[in-house]
């Protein structure tokens, strides 16, 4: 197994012939690898092969575009609502990331019609997906898909809400409703 | 003074091309997100990583840092003795600072920050060098990604011989001396620092000599990092059979 | 495998520190020898025939260093261990012992046994460092023997023998089933090498058995000198201000008078007598106690009297403690109080101090020259005698030693050196080291002058051969095509110097340029051309730093082809050459000057008469002469120009030998004489000198190279002020400017010498010029008093001055033709290199005065003359005079009893056993004093007749005079100066 395991820096395959996965980086048309790990070589049909490389032990969470994440809104205005990302996939993190989440990607359709106070409030506590790295400040978040949104919130009131429907959440005590974009949560 | 003896041995048996013993031992630290020991010689350094986490709200200069930090027990000598090494640690600090951003790809940085620290518990020659191979060293035990695996390496020329891996008592000498930080996969030198006046011929030779202690480092560095990982493999099965599922 | 070192160290500054070194052992040394399985058959540097492979501990080394030169003693194996000590002990003995070590020949071989695995040992609680390291030699002698394998029945492997003169190591080593002996039982072992014995260095002469009863002998001997106090007495002592430190210089004239200058007093301190110097000798740094004031005395009024270094040798043989108890007893105490003017005043009294201890020996590694006192009772053949040995510089004491060869040694001249001195012995106690050859024998002298100058005179090595060009050298098409050479062939260049000259080193040109300026060209052999640093012929020119001028030899700095025909700008052939070139107007005001590496054709290589004869033929109007006039011209504006800032006119008593070619014995002495050409060349030296200073310290602020010439002391005028003064003219010493303008108005009407013998006075009063590294002063010390100029090089010169050398690749890196050579930034490095430079420099110097002296006996051997003379101090018992013709200084005696005991302890100059025919007016009362006035600088006869006056005319007759000691020496005798052959006169 040791002759499997590589260090950063080292040359995996030819990049023509693979293609470079998670802890890899192409240089001078080589993969190499950027961790200490075990190499892997995945089929996938058709394409190039893909190489890895995996690491023992703790992964550095880190918000990768596509990774779903949970985060936190913090701040709200018109354009965008800023949130902390609290959980990379299942994983908690320990000091928040920042993202926003900007108009055009609350959701999937009527994205002209989005209004950003209808959509979230601070503190609610959203699932999205990373979009890209986003500025030299935050992540840019998405909520564009129907598992996407708010899955918890509070009320007025201060209860946590339930779901109504996609765009409501209903307060249980008060049975105030307050427009978000809700996640659809499934089991 | 003599340096090396006609025999061909320095004063503390070496040949002029020998390193210094090199002892490293990684994730020695619990709570950090990696961490080494390295010890060269005399010269003990401890260090720890922590991140990549999330930039705290605010303007920073950088998305990595690292902090050499030289510790009351490391050096005999005066508090005067002790700042003058503290303020080189500070131009160190810097340099190695930016070493790194150019060596963890740009992607892991963009929002997040890490923190390198690094801990002189014990000074001997060839200081800064350790500090930055211990550095390296937790880096990747963090499992930062890092484009290549670098090493550093201290020389210099006393009596017109260049020696590798100074000791203190070599490398206190007025002697020409420079240090380097040396990316193996590039070739490139990504810092280096020298002391007192040298000529270019020198310099030349001296760096030569570096680049040939910062192979030697490297692989040893490399040897430390995959025989820890083998080890893991085999006392963590269930780890491994796990990240087998994953693909 | 490794170790950690721990110890505690004391820093300089005085703090205590722990200090943790790494040791690292190793299994990659080898035994080096060839029985050896494991041992690199190409490090086996032992020799595989031997009998036996001797191992030396530290103090046989230390001690016995003259033994293991010796070419008998070979196949020795030297620890790392007794390394490192001696190189703390003793640099001078570690640098031989290095030496010795690199020698293929001599198969020393060193065996890092700190570093081996299995011969490395720790300290063992409670056993003390010098167990420990005596212990490591034994334990590495064993493991020697254990490698030592014979490779079938039929060998014979060596004996390994482990030398130590410490009784209880041997038995120590005994005991472990070593093999081990004292160096005095291996000597004798060594039948076929009887002179190994000698080499033995005294004090572990004898064998133990007899230590005992030689410790009796010693306990009924009285002290004669007081124990010396311990070092860290000593710096309490000069920390307390109670004791002073400096070095003991003893006085040429009289040994048993020194001086100490101590920075702590501000003046120098007299140590009068061999009971104040207290067993220290010339070159000691020694710590003095000054005495109480009563106490204080004045220098010595008299010239040196009876048994100026010794003694005679009635008794020397056999009864040795009669002879150190009574015989010698003027050596140590010479001079009574009486002898001391009773008119005695305050003002001549000096700070008197006596020796309390010595803070560092400078007793000499290379030895003593000198030769056997006579013995008169004849030893057995072959047995060993203790025989005195009397060193030729007077400065330095007997030396008591132990020679089985005293017989064969007793018309040699031989090397002695000191091994040690104890405080009941008149004498130190040393050993014979070598026999340089006849004592009278010109090369035999030769030898001896160069030893005692430290001049390197060993042939150059196999090494340095290889780094010169083969022969015939010619400038080469690469040469002519390097775009930073010059081609100026086509210049009108000649040399001028001195006549037999072979190493020409400069050449000079002048042409009119059409603007009406002229163009005038220094052109110096381009010596850094063949000679790159860090070369082996480098290092040997830098460590010899200049070529030595004997009367009949050369010793030189650079191989012969070098020397005489690659560099030497010779005639009619094309050479390398480093240029400057000016051009200036036709009133010599500098316009531009430029500096270039060319290549250039010498027209002629002239003398200085040949080019006198040149500038004065009017009827000549080649090329050649008439660029000689015009330089003239210049360099006779130059001169003016320089006289006007103040340069002193110096003179040095300068003579010239005409040398039998056949005999090299000289046929004819003479007054150097010195043409206007000399000037004129030197005034271009100068000119060029000057300029590359200026350029080179532009350049390079930090790491130039020059020389400079310290303003005088006042103090150091005093004695030529008084004597001015006396003679009833006055000299200015305020500025050299003044000192000059006060030297030329010294004329004496009835004189035409006396200007020149102040001049001569005044240059001895000036210390010497130096070498240094700009780094090392501040700006205002870079000036050259003598030259009155700010800055001074030496630039011209590099064939036979390494400074030049030096100054030419500075100069080279600030034009960008080379780099600028690494020693040149070490400040350091500069530092040892402008040491040894001025070491050497006057070394040499002081050698070739030594030349001349020797040639000026060998020249009156037979020969009786009767010359001009100069009186130039007076004291009460006698004169100093000077013979201008010759350039021999020597004393003249009033009376034939310090006469006679004088020659008997042999002065360099003394009188003859008859009355002296004094002067002007018959001979004096023998038994009376005569009366010195210090302040006249007179000394008068008793009954008034006859007085002497500094400065005045005499006449001398000079004989050479052979001594007890086998010494000759030039007798002056005063006459009257009517005697003096008209052809004489000077001036």
């Amino acid at each position: 197994m040791s002759d499997q395991v590589v260090c950063p820096g080292d040359r995996l395959v030819s990049a023509a012939e693979y293609s470079a996965g998670h802890g890899t980086h192409v240089r001078d048309g080589y993969v190499c690898a950027s961790l200490v790990g075990v190499k892997q070589v995945t089929k996938t049909g058709g394409q190039k092969p893909l190489v890895e490389v995996i690491r023992r032990g703790s992964q550095p969470l880190v918000p990768k575009p596509g990774a779903a994440v949970t985060a936190k809104v913090t701040k709200v205005n018109p354009r965008l609502a800023s949130a902390e990302i609290l959980c990379i996939g299942t994983k908690p993190v320990d000091q928040p990331f920042n993202g926003i989440i900007r108009v055009q990607d609350v959701r999937a359709t009527e994205v002209d019609k989005v209004e950003m106070y209808s959509s979230f409030r601070p503190g609610d506590i959203v699932r999205a997906e990373v979009l890209s790295l986003g500025d030299s400040r935050s992540y840019y978040l998405s909520t564009a898909k129907n598992e996407l949104g708010v899955v918890y919130a509070k009320s007025v009131a201060g209860q946590p809400m339930v779901a109504i429907s996609w765009q409501e959440m209903q307060c249980p005590q008060t049975k105030a409703t307050e427009k978000r974009k809700v996640a659809k949560v499934t089991a | 003074m003599e340096f090396v003896s006609p025999e061909g041995l320095r004063l503390d048996g070496r040949r002029p091309k020998e390193l210094r013993k090199l002892r490293i031992k990684l994730g020695s630290l619990d709570g950090t997100d990696g961490s080494a020991f390295v010890q060269l010689g005399n010269t003990k350094v401890l260090a720890a990583v922590f991140g990549p986490r999330g930039a705290p709200t605010g303007a920073r200069s950088s998305a990595i840092s690292c902090v050499i930090a030289v510790s009351a027990i490391s050096v005999q000598g005066d508090r005067r003795s002790k700042e003058r090494l503290g303020r080189q640690a500070t131009e160190f600090s810097r340099a190695l600072t930016n070493a790194m951003e150019q060596l963890v790809p740009a992607d892991i940085l963009k929002n997040a920050c890490i923190d390198v620290h690094v801990q002189v518990l014990q000074a001997d020659g060839g200081l800064f060098a350790a500090c930055a191979n211990a550095a390296l060293l937790a880096l990747a035990n963090a499992g930062v990604p890092l484009r290549d695996i670098c090493a550093a390496c201290h020389t210099g020329l006393l009596e017109s011989t260049a020696l590798v891996d100074l000791s203190a008592q070599e490398s206190m000498q007025q002697a020409p001396q420079a240090a380097i930080l040396y990316e193996c996969r590039t070739q490139s030198i990504a810092i280096m620092q020298t002391d007192n006046k040298m000529s270019t011929t020198a310099l030349e030779e001296l760096l030569e000599l570096a680049t040939e202690g910062c192979i030697a480092l490297v692989t040893a560095m490399r040897q430390a990092l995959i025989s820890s990982t083998v080890q893991q493999l085999s006392t963590s099965a269930p780890h491994a059979s796990a990240a087998q599922r994953r693909d | 495998m490794l170790h950690k070192k721990a110890f505690i160290k004391k820093t300089r500054k005085g703090k205590i520190q722990q200090i943790v070194r790494e040791h690292y052992l190793r299994d990659d040394i080898y035994s080096g020898t060839p029985w050896d399985p494991e041992c690199d058959a190409g490090a086996a540097k032992l020799s595989k025939d031997a009998k036996h492979y001797l191992v030396a501990d530290t103090n046989v080394v230390l001690s016995q260093m003259d033994f293991l030169e010796h070419a008998a003693v070979e196949d020795v194996i030297i620890m790392s261990v007794v390394l490192d000590e001696v190189r703390h002990r003793n640099q001078s003995v570690y640098q031989r012992l290095r030496s010795l070590c690199a020698s293929p020949t001599r198969r020393f071989y060193v065996f890092a046994n700190e570093h081996h695995r299995d011969t490395y040992i720790k300290q063992e609680p409670g056993e003390s460092v010098n167990d420990r390291n005596d212990r490591a030699i034994r334990v590495a002698t064993k493991w020697y023997m254990s490698r030592l394998e014979p490779a079938s029945q039929a060998d014979q492997v060596p004996e390994i023998i482990l030398l130590t003169n410490d009784a209880e190591n041997r038995s120590r080593a005994q005991s472990e089933g070593l093999t081990a002996i004292s160096i005095q039982a291996y000597a004798k072992s060594r039948t076929e090498c009887p002179e190994l014995m000698d080499l033995v260095a005294a004090g572990n002469l004898e064998d133990e058995a007899e230590t005992a009863a030689s410790r009796a002998k010693h306990a009924k001997r009285a002290r004669i000198y007081e124990d010396h106090r311990g070092m860290a007495d000593i710096t309490a002592g000069l920390k307390a201000g109670k004791y002073h430190q400096g070095t003991l210089r003893v006085s040429r004239y009289n040994p048993f008078e020194g001086w100490v200058g101590s920075e702590s007093v501000g003046e120098d301190i007299l140590i009068s007598g061999r009971v104040a110097m207290n067993r220290a000798i010339e070159g000691d740094a020694v710590a003095i106690e000054l005495l109480p004031e009563a106490e204080w005395r004045a220098a010595s009024a008299t010239l040196p009297k009876a048994g100026a270094d010794g003694a005679p040798a009635e008794d020397a043989e056999g009864a040795e403690d009669m002879q150190e108890d009574g015989g010698h007893i003027m050596e140590v105490v010479p001079m009574d109080i009486s002898e001391q003017p009773p008119e005695l005043t305050a003002a001549s009294k000096r700070p008197t101090g006596k020796v309390v201890g010595i803070i560092r020996r400078n007793w000499r590694t290379r030895g003593y020259c000198g030769s056997l006192q006579p013995q008169q009772r004849a030893s057995a053949r072959g047995s060993t005698a203790s025989v005195l040995f009397c060193p030729v510089e007077r400065r330095f004491p007997m030396i008591r030693l132990q020679t089985r060869q005293a017989e064969a040694l007793a018309d040699k001249r031989i090397v002695v050196v000191i091994d040690s001195w104890e405080a009941d012995s008149h004498y130190p106690a040393g050993h014979y080291v070598r026999t340089l050859g006849t004592i009278g024998d010109r090369d035999t002298e030769t030898e001896v002058l160069l030893i005692e100058h430290d001049i390197n005179t060993s042939p150059f090595t196999p090494a340095v051969h290889a780094c010169v060009p083969q022969l015939p050298w010619s400038v080469t098409p690469a040469d002519l095509d390097d775009p930073n050479r010059q081609d100026l062939r086509h210049l009108p260049i000649c040399s001028v110097d001195p006549p037999g000259c072979k190493d020409i080193d400069d050449a000079l040109h002048v042409v009119e340029l059409p603007n009406g300026n002229l163009e005038l060209g220094v052109h110096i052999a381009d010596v850094t051309h063949f000679l790159k640093p860090a070369t082996a012929i480098d290092d040997e020119a830098a460590s010899r730093a200049t070529t030595t001028y004997l009367v009949q030899r050369r010793i030189d700095m650079l191989p012969k082809p070098l020397t005489e025909d690659i560099c030497s700008l010779r005639a009619d052939v094309e050479r390398l050459a480093f240029s400057v070139v000016w051009e200036m107007t036709q009133s010599a005001d500098v316009v531009s000057v430029r500096f270039t590496k060319s290549v250039i054709k010498s027209r002629a290589a002239l003398t200085y008469a040949e080019a006198q004869s040149r500038i004065d033929d009017e009827r000549l109007h080649d090329e050649i002469s008439n660029s000689l006039r015009t330089m003239n011209r210049v360099a006779r504006i130059l001169r003016k120009r320089r006289a006007d800032a103040g340069a002193l006119s110096l003179a040095s008593p300068e003579v010239k030998f005409e040398i039998d070619t056949e005999t090299h014995d000289p046929l004819d002495v003479g007054i150097y004489q010195i043409r206007e050409a000399n000037q004129m060349v030197e005034e271009m030296m100068l000119l060029a000198n000057v300029t590359v200073a200026e350029h080179t310290l532009r350049a390079f602020p930090a790491c130039a190279l020059l020389r400079r010439h310290p303003v005088p002391a006042p103090r150091q005028f005093d004695p030529l002020l008084r004597a001015a003064a006396a003679a009833g003219f006055s000299l200015d010493c305020s500025t050299s400017k003044m000192l000059a303008e006060s030297l030329d108005k010294a004329v004496r009407a009835d004189d035409a010498y006396f200007n020149k013998l102040v001049r001569i006075m005044a240059t001895r009063c000036m210390t010497q010029a130096v070498y240094f590294g700009s780094g090392e002063c501040d700006p205002p010390e870079y000036h050259h008093y003598g030259l009155a100029a700010p800055l001074y090089t030496h630039f011209t010169s590099p064939i036979r001055r390494y400074a030049d050398v030096v100054v030419h690749r500075v100069l080279a890196a600030s034009l960008g033709l080379a780099p600028l050579p690494e020693t040149a930034r070490d400040r350091d490095g500069v530092r040892s290199l402008t040491d040894n430079l001025n070491t050497r420099h006057h070394n040499a110097q002081m050698a070739g005065r030594a030349s001349v002296e020797l040639h000026t006996l060998i020249f009156f051997k037979d020969r009786v003359v009767v010359a001009d003379a100069r009186i130039t101090k007076v004291r009460s018992n006698g004169l100093i005079i000077f013979v201008p013709k010759y350039g021999i200084e020597g004393p003249v005696y009033f009376t034939p009893k310090d006469a006679a005991a004088s020659a008997k302890g042999g002065a360099r100059a003394a009188i003859p056993k008859q009355p002296v025919s004094a002067a002007a007016a018959g001979s004096a009362p023998p038994e009376s004093e005569y009366i010195l006035d210090e302040e006249k600088q007179t000394v008068t006869s008793p009954d008034g007749k006859v007085c002497y006056t500094i400065f005045d005319k005499a006449a001398v007759r000079i004989a050479v005079e052979e001594t007890h000691g086998q010494r000759r020496h030039l007798v002056l005798t005063l006459v009257d100066r009517n005697e003096l052959p008209e052809s004489e006169q000077m001036g």
